[in-house]
């Protein structure tokens, strides 16, 4: 009777991730964030006159990188949280987990439709933030624009890296506020990393219970970038490509780790 | 303790078979277990010879589960069509798919609402239809008239019917037991995680001190059996009728000897 072949594990990847996607544009979240984004980055120049003394273009960069920064975090926790609390605890995954659809596939779909969403949020900032400089701040250039969108990789990467663990998160637990304030937590606490260290040395047994944790976690403040490194004025800390490798390592170990989890949850 | 144990039931192609038996019992645990959605902690549960949960064995089975979980801002044309697209039909004949379940189960004036706008008894017929779409050679269904209407579950219980008739084996757990028992043709009942008894329902029947609802008499079994021998040779048309209540009956007196 049936004659209905289960599609192959690329379709349903995409179909997964696509529904996700979908379901990130009807979060109300994602879009009062990036208004509110949008209205800093065009209040911009009227935050230059606090400048302190810094030179106008510098000012916009730093200013701008800030609030993309900070609204590309929020996104990144809040947005595949909320995405991942539906599956698991609205427990709109349990039709589709009772079809052919295996779970690591599953959760593999979620994840890359929840990371594409952030990943469009940031670049749609980035682009913003890129063309209100080209307008406001002097000496923004081609070569300006470039590395922008070098430090817009890089940010995408970190995007991808907090999703991997908001998924590995979300593939365990039911509650949204567990989700978000643990991964603000992680994201806080890598940004914070070369500090964490040094308190992990400096307590008596630091060493012994942080490293092993602080090891988990990978250094979150190397992604970020300034008005020196986008004016060109200073080369970054770590070359692109090794910290995309790096990123890329955490992010596999995370997803890893969630797909084994979630392979065994019970519903 | 185990929540299930030896557990061996058959449900025959074409056969709406009931599963019954008090809350905790067992029923949702069972179908979970069948779908995958729940690993058993020990032993083996087999459908068609494959183990259950398996993705060969999953694409042979509608499910519906005691809840309607699905994406509540997502239409529920977009719902259907995806989940189409999900069991592997064909972008143009998922639409076709789509379209005959929708008019199958009365979802026309749905289709371009979101799915967390429709009413529960909607809600419940958009699940349906989503495990329709499987095509499936065994449907689950837990709790399927929960929340419905007296004339949706009227016209849940002709969809059983005509599924039926199409060869589609429909296992389904209910409290409703006078509601469904025209439509099934088995039982099985649980009890503490076991079958304490399971068969067609004449046979759960025979014994049972029941008189057929066509006679207001005395009847014996062999006078049932003589005039449905009677009726079957003159090819008379009518049916067979078992008295309201019998399941609820035979239920009942299950429970209180499983729990001697």
């Amino acid at each position: 009777m049936n004659r209905l072949q289960p599609p192959s594990t690329v379709k349903v990847l995409c179909l997964v991730a696509v529904r996700t996607l979908a379901a990130a544009r009807r979060q109300p979240s994602c879009l009062v964030v990036g208004i509110l984004a949008v209205g800093l980055l065009g209040g911009a120049r009227f935050f230059a006159s606090f400048d302190f003394g810094e030179n106008s273009a510098g000012f916009l960069i730093d200013f701008g990188l800030a609030v993309v920064f900070l609204s590309g975090s929020l996104v990144a926790v809040v947005l595949p949280a909320q995405l991942w609390i539906d599956e698991m605890n609205q427990r709109c995954a349990v039709p589709v987990l009772s079809s052919p659809v295996r779970r690591e596939t599953f959760f593999f779909g979620v994840f890359f439709g929840a990371s594409a969403a952030v990943g469009l949020f940031l670049i749609l900032m980035f682009l913003a933030l890129g063309i209100l400089l080209s307008a406001w701040a002097d000496g923004f250039g081609s070569a300006a624009w470039e590395r922008l969108m070098g430090a817009c990789w890089l940010t995408l990467v970190r995007g991808f890296l907090i999703g991997a663990l908001m998924a590995l998160l979300g593939s365990f637990s039911r509650s949204f506020l567990f989700v978000v304030c643990v991964g603000a937590g992680f994201v806080f606490a890598g940004e914070l990393y070369p500090v964490a260290w040094a308190l992990a040395d400096d307590t008596a047994y630091g060493a012994t219970l942080l490293n092993p944790l602080l090891f988990m976690m990978p250094n979150l403040g190397l992604f970020g970038s300034g008005s020196g490194h986008i004016l060109g004025g200073a080369a970054p800390p770590v070359a692109a490509l090794e910290l995309s490798l790096y990123g890329a390592a955490y992010a596999a170990l995370y997803l890893c780790l969630g797909a084994w989890i979630f392979r065994s949850q019970a519903w | 303790m185990a929540a299930l144990a030896g557990i061996d039931l058959t449900v025959e192609a074409g056969e709406i078979c009931a599963l019954l038996g008090p809350n905790g019992a067992g029923k949702s645990t069972l179908f979970k277990i069948l779908v995958g959605l729940t690993p058993a902690d020990g032993g083996t549960a087999l459908l068609w010879g494959q183990p259950a949960g398996s993705v060969g064995a999953r694409a042979r089975i509608g499910y519906v589960g005691e809840n309607d979980e699905l994406h509540l801002g997502e239409t529920v044309q977009a719902t259907l069509s995806w989940f189409a697209r999900l069991r592997g039909w064909p972008a143009k004949e998922a639409q076709f798919q789509v379209e005959k379940v929708v008019f199958r189960l009365g979802l026309e004036a749905s289709l371009q609402r979101p799915v967390g706008v429709c009413s529960k008894g909607t809600r419940r017929r958009i699940s349906l239809a989503v495990a329709l779409l499987a095509k499936p050679a065994l449907l689950l269904l837990d709790e399927p008239s929960a929340g419905l209407d007296p004339e949706a579950h009227a016209h849940l219980i002709q969809l059983l019917k005509d599924l039926r008739a199409e060869g589609t084996s429909i296992l389904l757990s209910t409290h409703g037991l006078a509601q469904i028992e025209n439509a099934c043709d088995s039982a099985a009942i649980l009890f503490r995680g076991r079958i304490v008894r399971s068969g067609k329902l004449s046979a759960l029947q025979a014994g049972m001190p029941f008189e057929p609802v066509f006679s207001g008499q005395n009847w014996t079994e062999a006078d049932r059996e003589a005039l449905r021998l009677w009726v079957e040779e003159r090819r008379l048309s009518g049916n067979w009728h078992r008295p309201a209540g019998v399941l609820e009956s035979i239920y009942r007196e299950t429970l209180q000897e499983a729990a001697l």
